[in-house]
Formats: C-alpha cells, sequence, structure tokens
C-alpha cells in the first residue's frame, strides 16, 4: 500500500509490558483453569479436534514471532479453495 | 470527539441507546438492514423493515441530533431461500431515492454456501445496475477466512465496480491485508466474543495505518455494546496516539466514504442545521 507513511508509532515494548503484564497473566490463567476444567469433567475430549487446535494455536505463539494473531486466526479457520466457483458451477458476471 | 458510527442496527437497540451514544459523541451512523434472528416469511416483512429503516429510525435518532443513514438488502442468513431473497431484491429500487438510502449492504455470505453466493451476485447487479455503493457482511469465525476470499472473488471478477466504493466489513488479522491490497475499504467490527476488540483494532491501525479504515460497534439484538466506538477511542488514546488520527479513523473516514454516496446529507455538528438558519 502506499500509504504507509502514515502508519502510526507502536508503543515501546516496556511500556506495552508495564501496562499489560497483569492483563496477559489474567488471560493465561483464564486458559489454564479451562484445561483444568477439561480434564476434571467426566470424560475424554482429546481426541475432539477442538482441542488439537487448541495445541496448534499454543504450539504457535510460543514458537512464531511477528503476525501471531494472524496465524491465529488460520489455525481456526475454514480452508479457501480458489476453484470454489467451479465447484458451485457458478460463472462470473 | 464527535464521531460516526458506520455499522450499527439501531432497529434492536433501545431509545435509552440513542440518548447515550449522543452523550459520547455519537452524531452519525449507518445502519445496513441485517437478520431479525428469526428468519422472516415473506417479502412483504422486508417492505415494512425498509419502511422502518428509512423513515422510523431516523425520526428515532434525530430526536438526539444523531443523523441516521441506511442500506438495504437481504442479509446473507435469510438468503440460503433464492426464490425469497429474488423477491426483496425486486423490492429495493423503490427505495433507493428515499432520504437516507447509502446503497446496497450489508450484503456477504454466511455459510459460504452456493446458494448465498448465487444472491450476492444478484445484489451486485442491483449494485451496479443502480451505481450504489456496497456494504459487505463477512462471515464469523471458522468461516471468515474463506468467505472473505470467495467475497473478495466475486467482488474483483465485475469489472464495473468501484473498489473505492465498498466497504469490506467485519476484517479481522487475517483478512484486512487483502482487502485494504485490493482497493476497498474496511471496517473493524468491535464485537464481544466474536470479531474483534478495541486493543486488536488499534493493533491493525498501528500495522496498516489509518486509510481506508473505519471501526463500528454493530450494536444489535445479541451481546454486543454500541458504545464499542468510545472504548476504541480510549484505547487509542491510552496508546499515546494524537487526537488527529483518532478523529480520522472514527469521524472523518466515514464521512469520506459515504460522501460517494447521493443519498449522504450530512451535516456536520459544529454547523447549524437548517431549522436553526
Amino acid at each position: 500500500m502506499d500509504e504507509s507513511s502514515n502508519t502510526p508509532q507502536s508503543m515501546p515494548a516496556q511500556a506495552v509490558l508495564d501496562r499489560e503484564y497483569l492483563e496477559i497473566r489474567a488471560k493465561l490463567l483464564e486458559v489454564a483453569a479451562s484445561f483444568d476444567r477439561l480434564e476434571r469433567g467426566d470424560g475424554s475430549v482429546d481426541s475432539d479436534p477442538r482441542m488439537q487446535q487448541f495445541r496448534d494455536a499454543m504450539q504457535m505463539i510460543l514458537n512464531s514471532t511477528g503476525n501471531r494473531a494472524e496465524q491465529l486466526q488460520l489455525i481456526f479457520s475454514r480452508s479457501y479453495a480458489a476453484n470454489w466457483r467451479q465447484a458451485f458451477q457458478l460463472s462470473s458476471r | 470527539m464527535y464521531y460516526f458510527d458506520p455499522h450499527i442496527h439501531m432497529v434492536s437497540r433501545t431509545t435509552d441507546d440513542y440518548e447515550t451514544l449522543a452523550k459520547m459523541g455519537c452524531v452519525g451512523m449507518s445502519e445496513p438492514a441485517f437478520w431479525a434472528g428469526f428468519d422472516r416469511g415473506s417479502a412483504e416483512s422486508f417492505a415494512d423493515y425498509f419502511r422502518q429503516l428509512t423513515q422510523f429510525e431516523p425520526t428515532r435518532a434525530a430526536q438526539y441530533r444523531v443523523q441516521h443513514y441506511t442500506w438495504l438488502c437481504i442479509n446473507a442468513k435469510e438468503a440460503e431461500d433464492v426464490k425469497l431473497s429474488r423477491e426483496v431484491i425486486s423490492l429495493i429500487p423503490d427505495f433507493l431515492d428515499k432520504s437516507g438510502v447509502l446503497g446496497i449492504g450489508e450484503i456477504g455470505l454466511n455459510k459460504n454456501t452456493k446458494n448465498e453466493a448465487t444472491v450476492f451476485l444478484d445484489h451486485l447487479e442491483l449494485a451496479a445496475s443502480y451505481q450504489q455503493q456496497i456494504l459487505i457482511h463477512t462471515p464469523h469465525l471458522e468461516d471468515k477466512y474463506q468467505g472473505t476470499k470467495m467475497i473478495l472473488d466475486m467482488l474483483c471478477d465485475d469489472q464495473r465496480l468501484d473498489h473505492h466504493r465498498v466497504l469490506v466489513d467485519h476484517v479481522e488479522e487475517h483478512t484486512i491485508r487483502e482487502v485494504l491490497e485490493n482497493g476497498f475499504w474496511a471496517g473493524m467490527t468491535l464485537y464481544p466474543v466474536s470479531k474483534c476488540t478495541p486493543a486488536r483494532a488499534a493493533d491493525m491501525v498501528e500495522l496498516y495505518g489509518p486509510e481506508r479504515l473505519m471501526v463500528n460497534s454493530a450494536g444489535d439484538w445479541g451481546p454486543s455494546k454500541p458504545t464499542a466506538v468510545p472504548d476504541f477511542i480510549l484505547e487509542m488514546r491510552r496508546r499515546g496516539h494524537p487526537e488527529s488520527l483518532i478523529r480520522k479513523v472514527v469521524y472523518e473516514n466515514p464521512l469520506e466514504f459515504f460522501r460517494q454516496s447521493k443519498g449522504f446529507d450530512f451535516t456536520p455538528p459544529d454547523v447549524p442545521l437548517p431549522a436553526e438558519l
């Protein structure tokens, strides 16, 4: 895009950490507690594909740099096939 | 700070909400036609709904000095019924010259089916035939990525459409780039659980810049917060962003986009209304 010169400045990393430390801690605690709840419940959901999505998401967050939010969204997304119009027998107008 | 909510479903909200929004600086809003929470049984129901959007809501909003505009269509959830959809679409031309009608919307996909795509293409035909602006609904959650790509395919295939007159709404981290790179406007919807938070919307402004970007609340009948745009304003301020940047996203950008529609006769709040002259 040619408007990149308008891109606003992000806050310094230390300021982000100072501001969001407790918030991030609380979010991680919620995730940990949810997994404990899943484990305590009767039965097992280990083989549910949604659990694999969670595992993939956590691995990605730990191992990636940069656009983690975008990558996480894609883990939870249905795939796109460029030939969908042929599959639907729809022609362009 | 004055702001304009470019996507909010006020038919679902109380009059108290208009008062609250006005107190928080909302001076204008646009309301796309959407799903009522249940499937309507006939085209007549939509005709009444279009009258509500073009007559009743602007009057209700005006009591609080909020200027109300609207978009017309049959939404993607009810578009699975192609016969009903075509009956509804045939009603729309009679409403296009009504005061405050900005164009065709919110059209899009829901579960990304063949019928939804068929009705979406019918809406594009209508918009192109009547030179209307378009407001796009992109699907939610796991359907968003696939559905947004399909919508962009259909929009980019149609050589009659001016991309600068199309707003693609509900963008998130995995869809925003392609929308902007194709020359469309993009809307970030602030909504609990699904869609976007004020913090993530601020992140996207920092990543992509403010050009052709808007934020909206999509306040509707579900769990939603009609005052979400002021939440975004506060988040931007807390990050130290200048007022000029925030104002561009929440006020100047919506006006720039909507001014391309002949139905947009917005009076800025610092200018006396005609009745006061």
